[in-house]
């Protein structure tokens, strides 16, 4: 009976042990993939034409996506915003609180998300199956390097579209408050976007493109890493791609509450 | 002009190449058998320097390839060619643009250039119809065809044929190694080409070599191998052609099978023989 326990006990060490190893190797492995695609990003040549294929799918293909979950995002925060604002009898902040609400939260953090889930898991399966199909393999033996005709253009594509996009999901969605405060709740036009230029500072506008650039490097990051290195098989690509989206949107909303302690 | 010397790697700790050494010499064509799960292609991704051995040298004209890193490795590798078992097509691309593919890449040719060294390519392999079709709608021979073809593009000066004729049908297979075949002859490369495919690659190559358990148990000419008493190889052999002659393959290699006996071949014969004799 000790033995059984000393074993019990012994084993439980030893899996702890191993899943802690796991994590660390994961994490140094993550941290050089990271590294090597930074240096591949500021050594020439870039695969420009490439890079535009990837600015296309990840950015204007996700235009509408965008555009809808914008428009409705914000319909929600003019209707929320309102009622709450009624109570205290301040609903000519509406705008404003529209406005900042998306701008520095929800905005770049819904937007990041989106992408992870359309063109983000789209990324980690495509890699995979060129990881499981040798073609990563095929390139590497052509003499080309896989970081700079894959994982680069994929990478200064998150980087240039996350933000963009984020931009237009905002313009939609005060746009979208506007519709619901304005045209529907009967909030002044002039009252709703007349306070907006009070009360939003230019800090706030940058604060939240300095968080969109971060998640787009996430999405990229994570996404890449876990398609270059998926295991085996279409079931090992299909695991990849939602660890890919599960830990993209789980470092997306961790990254955001770090950012906003710096920036505030 | 490669060396494989006392190779091993382990998986897991699973020893899977214990002290694996063979030598192939210029222009030669070497190859690998084995039953399935043996290390071949293991075995063969370390000749490539695609994966490194946890200990061993794998020697290509005169260069540790485990020694070799970065830059240097890539330069290697430009006088490779690596025919995959899955053909490693890119999938988004033509035909015409995946054998295209290198030389847009590693030369400066012009379009017109590249159009006729690809057609020509293509040509080689039979395949010129086929150009603007993409890898999903070809066939796995064709596919095997074009991959092939892209290997060949850049003239390389090495040559690695990982089981260049599973999945297809036996006539496929044989015109697969036909056309391996006429293109050593076409492009003098060294070549080392892992297959199941007994003794019809026999044929076409110059050396055998056998994994077993990790090692090379035998390596030779191909009718040495055939001859070979060795019950590892002996018991290898006479399954694998026992196999392709249940399979109906009528692959003709001059008395393959006379070395081996109680085959159906051997029984054949000797009855042909007696009724002579009477």
């Amino acid at each position: 009976m000790t033995d059984l326990a000393e074993k019990t006990s012994l084993g439980a060490v030893r899996r702890l042990g191993n899943s802690t190893l796991f994590v660390l190797r994961t994490m140094g492995d993550m941290g050089i993939f990271l590294a090597e695609t930074l240096f591949f990003v500021f050594i020439p040549p870039l695969k420009i034409h490439r890079l535009l294929r990837r600015i296309q799918f990840i950015g204007f293909h996700s235009i509408l996506l965008i555009v809808l979950s914008g428009a409705f995002t914000g319909m929600v925060l003019g209707f929320q915003g309102y009622y709450s604002l009624t109570r205290v009898g301040a609903t000519a902040f509406l705008g404003p609180m529209v406005a900042l609400s998306l701008l520095k939260e929800i905005g770049p953090v819904i937007t990041a998300l989106m992408v992870t889930g359309r063109a983000g898991s789209a990324v980690t399966a495509e890699i995979g199956i060129m990881r499981i199909g040798e073609e990563i393999d095929a390139l590497r033996l052509m003499g080309l390097n896989p970081f700079r005709y894959l994982i680069v253009p994929v990478f200064l594509a998150g980087l240039i579209c996350v933000p963009l996009l984020t931009a237009v999901f905002n313009v939609v969605g005060i746009f979208g408050g506007y519709l619901v405060g304005v045209k529907l709740l009967g909030v002044g036009a002039g009252v709703y976007f007349g306070e907006m230029p009070a009360v939003v500072e230019a800090s706030d506008v940058l604060g939240g493109i300095y968080k969109s650039v971060v998640f787009g490097g996430i999405i990229a990051w994570i996404c890449c890493y876990k398609g270059y290195h998926a295991g085996f098989g279409p079931e090992g690509v299909s695991r990849s791609t939602t660890r890919a989206v599960v830990l993209s949107s789980v470092l997306i909303l961790v990254s955001d509450y770090f950012l906003t302690s710096i920036l505030l | 002009m490669i060396k494989i010397d006392d190779v091993h790697r382990s998986f897991n700790g699973t020893e899977v190449l214990s002290g694996a050494s063979f030598e192939v010499e210029k222009g030669e064509m070497l190859a690998v058998i084995g039953s399935s799960g043996e290390g071949k292609s293991v075995l063969l991704r370390h000749t490539a320097g695609l994966m490194r051995p946890d200990s061993g040298r794998v020697v290509v004209d005169g260069q540790d390839l485990c020694c070799l890193s970065g830059r240097r490795l890539v330069k290697m590798w430009r006088k490779f060619g690596f025919l995959f078992q899955s053909n490693a097509l890119f999938g988004s691309m033509s035909v015409f643009d995946n054998v295209a593919f290198p030389l847009r890449e590693k030369t400066r040719l012009s379009s017109a250039e590249i159009k006729d060294r690809v057609l020509h390519e293509l040509e080689g392999v039979g395949l010129p119809e086929a150009r603007n079709k993409y890898p999903a709608e070809i066939s796995g021979g064709m596919a095997r065809r074009v991959a092939l073809a892209r290997c060949l593009i850049l003239s390389p000066e090495i040559m690695f044929f990982d089981e260049p004729t599973t999945g297809l049908d036996p006539m496929i297979a044989h015109s697969i190694l036909n056309l391996i075949e006429s293109c050593h002859k076409r492009h003098k490369f060294t070549g080392i080409i892992v297959t199941h495919q007994i003794p019809a690659a026999f044929s076409i190559v110059q050396k055998v070599a056998m994994l077993y358990q990790g090692a090379i148990q035998i390596v030779g000419e191909p009718k040495e191998v055939l001859a070979s008493t060795d019950p590892v190889v002996a018991r290898f052999i006479r399954g694998s052609t026992l196999m392709t002659i249940y399979r109906g393959g009528l692959f003709t290699m001059p008395n393959a099978f006379d070395h081996i006996p109680g085959t159906r071949h051997n029984r054949d014969k000797a009855q042909q023989e007696d009724e002579g004799v009477q």
